[in-house]
């Protein structure tokens, strides 16, 4: 499948001490929800930090949309939600908004109050309450209600369902799925978790990354063609052994994936195939490259 | 629309296929729009791209035309086409009850006469 | 100047009219209520006027910490959200040079009148002379943009209070010491050229610690 692209990163590197984020080409696709996924520490909030504009020390070149923009009318398109210290502490809702008038052109405030009312926020309209005091839950709810207000082509979102309850993470799926659909093509969401469990259902394109590096990516329907779930008894543990992508015995029988290409190795054994998720994909390719020996 | 994440069939296919049921049976009629990729992946609370392959394995059958700009519209069902596709499912649901024969332990012949009985019920 | 007073309001906690009111009015007034109560106590005037001085260094003090604290230092210092904006530079530069703004406005002002409420029911010798008016908004107002552009590294409430507390020290010598002496047109000069160096450098050291929250965070 080939689609536009929302964002180009081209030979992108950045060195820490101990760690290296480098990506010589990747490319995000516009009009879909595409998922980072990785371990704590893989790079992807440093990479999410570089396309938001808040870490400037990279080398490598970025290409926003069409290219034709300017840096304000990129910034300006995109929206973001953060870890941390992202609101300055003793702001309530109302300077949240007022502050956002000021700094984005395109904000608007009913619908950022009627967000506000819907993820039930704050107990009452004119909270008073400091962004400090709120949970890290409802924090984010506020961080998405902001980023939501205002109009958009682009959102980085950098672990969003992490501190949301189930309830509300079903919740944020709909509001990507329901910002896709307005965008009709033009908007693109670009999500970072540790978690896909939680977003496979809303996830179109899909990024692997282990140690500051891209593993895997694809579309979520043509990884699940790629990869193969098999299933089979412990007997057949050894013949299977070197066909497969990755594999786990236990004393019952052995599951693991199998690349598609390689399924008719298989052949004559007896075993059952399924259609992985992407779960199942990305614990199995994360297991290949990380340091973390399970 | 049922959509059963577990069956086994991939979601694309099964979406596929009950839009094709509704076509071939005139649910959907000849140059209505189906919905759009995304507005039918908020409904059914799942992927985009999931939409988009089920849609372009039914424009591979032949079911449904692409238009840039404008969505996914009914192509025109010849006789012929309806027959084939209906064949086709004949096929498969025979192949299912040849299949439970011999799990079961059921001779060829048992099997045509169980049929056979089916047919004189109907 | 709405866009600046704007600016400026998004680093106070400005959502509560109270606050507001506070920042702008009532603590001028207590500043002024403070004097007149220490007049009333038959406090010598220069004392009076000079503690006007002491309170204006540790409220502006206290005010430049909640408004802009840790904004020199390239740690986090909150301003994620509004670094995702093309306009969050100009955001943070235009709040600053309001705050400064308001601050030599207000020290201006209060120094003036408590000058006339400290000379209440004077003798002529006890009385503060007018030209004091000048020279002690210069000393406060250089010793708070000192402290602004030492606190403005840290975090830390009691660290910047600390700083302030030392400034004032300083402040209270070289007030007393040269209480009598007659400064002249060129020591004035000096000052104001001092006093408009610290602005620009305050202003530009906050600027680049901005900027250098772009880069280089151990992560």
């Amino acid at each position: 499948m080939d689609h536009e692209q929302v964002i180009s990163i081209s030979k992108l590197n950045k060195k820490f001490k101990d760690f290296e984020l480098n990506i010589p080409e990747l490319n995000i696709p516009k009009g879909f929800a595409t998922a980072l996924i990785g371990e704590n520490g893989a790079g992807k909030s440093t990479l999410l930090n570089i396309l938001a504009g808040i870490r400037c020390d990279y080398t490598g070149k970025i290409t926003y949309f069409d290219g034709a923009d300017t840096e304000k009318e990129i910034r300006e398109k995109i929206g973001y939600t953060g870890p941390g210290n992202y609101f300055i502490p003793h702001w309530t809702s109302l300077q949240v908004a007022k502050a956002s008038s000021l700094l984005f052109d395109h904000f608007h405030k009913d619908r950022f109050d009627r967000l506000c009312k819907e993820l039930d926020i704050f107990k009452t309209a004119k909270s008073k309450k400091g962004v400090s005091k709120l949970s890290d839950g409802m924090r984010m709810k506020l961080m998405l209600a902001t980023v939501f207000a205002r109009d958009t082509d682009l959102l980085l979102l950098d672990e969003p369902a992490s501190p949301l309850d189930p309830l509300m993470r079903d919740k944020l799926c709909s509001m990507m799925r329901e910002y896709l659909d307005q965008g009709n093509g033009e908007k693109s969401v670009f999500f970072s978790t540790h978690n896909i469990a939680d977003m496979e259902n809303v996830t179109d394109y899909a990024i692997i990354m282990e140690q500051g590096m891209v593993v895997e990516q694809g579309y979520v329907e043509e990884l699940k063609e790629k990869y193969i779930l098999v299933k089979g008894e412990a007997a057949d543990y050894e013949k299977v052994k070197h066909s497969m992508y990755s594999i786990q015995k236990n004393s019952y029988g052995f599951t693991g994936l199998c690349l598609s290409e390689k399924l008719d190795e298989l052949a004559g054994i007896d075993v059952v195939t399924e259609i992985p998720t992407l779960s199942q994909i990305c614990v199995s390719v994360m297991k290949q490259y990380t340091v973390l020996h399970a | 629309m049922k959509i059963l994440q577990n069956s086994g069939v991939p979601i694309y296919q099964q979406i596929a296929d009950q839009f094709q049921e509704d076509i071939l049976c005139g649910k959907q009629k000849q140059g209505e729009y189906l919905p759009s990729i995304r507005g039918l992946a908020k409904d059914l609370r799942i992927s985009v791209i999931t939409t988009m392959k089920a849609y372009e394995e039914l424009e591979k059958r032949g079911l449904i035309t692409a238009v840039q700009g404008k969505g996914y519209y009914v192509n025109a069902q010849d006789k012929e086409m309806l027959r084939e596709q209906h064949l086709r499912k004949m096929e498969e649901y025979l192949m299912n009850a040849i299949t439970a024969a011999r799990v079961a332990g059921v001779t060829n012949s048992e099997l045509i006469h169980m049929m056979e009985l089916l047919l004189e019920e109907r | 100047m709405k866009q600046y007073s704007k600016s400026y309001h998004v680093f106070l906690p400005s959502s509560q009219p109270i606050a507001l009111l506070t920042f702008y009015i009532l603590y001028p007034l207590g500043v002024l209520c403070f004097t007149y109560f220490l007049r009333c106590l038959t406090m010598f005037s220069f004392i009076c006027f000079g503690a006007t001085g002491a309170m204006l260094i540790i409220v502006e003090g206290l005010f430049d910490y909640i408004a802009f604290a840790g904004i020199q230092s390239r740690k986090d210092n909150n301003l994620e959200y509004i670094k995702t904006s093309a306009k969050g530079k100009q955001i943070i530069c235009q709040g600053m040079k309001m705050a400064a703004w308001k601050r030599i406005l207000t020290i201006g002002v209060v120094v003036s009148i408590s000058l006339f409420i400290s000379n209440i029911g004077a003798t002529k010798k006890e009385e503060v002379p007018y030209y004091m008016i000048f020279r002690i908004i210069i000393l406060v107002c250089l010793t708070v943009q000192a402290a602004s552009c030492i606190t403005r590294y840290f975090s830390n409430i009691y660290l910047c209070i600390g700083v302030n507390y030392v400034l004032l020290t300083l402040y209270s010598i070289v007030g007393f010491a040269t209480w009598n002496m007659h400064y002249d047109v060129w020591v004035y000069i000096i000052l104001i050229g001092v006093l408009v160096g610290l602005l620009v450098l305050n202003q530009k050291l906050s600027m680049k610690g901005v900027e250098a929250s772009y880069y280089d965070q151990s992560n």
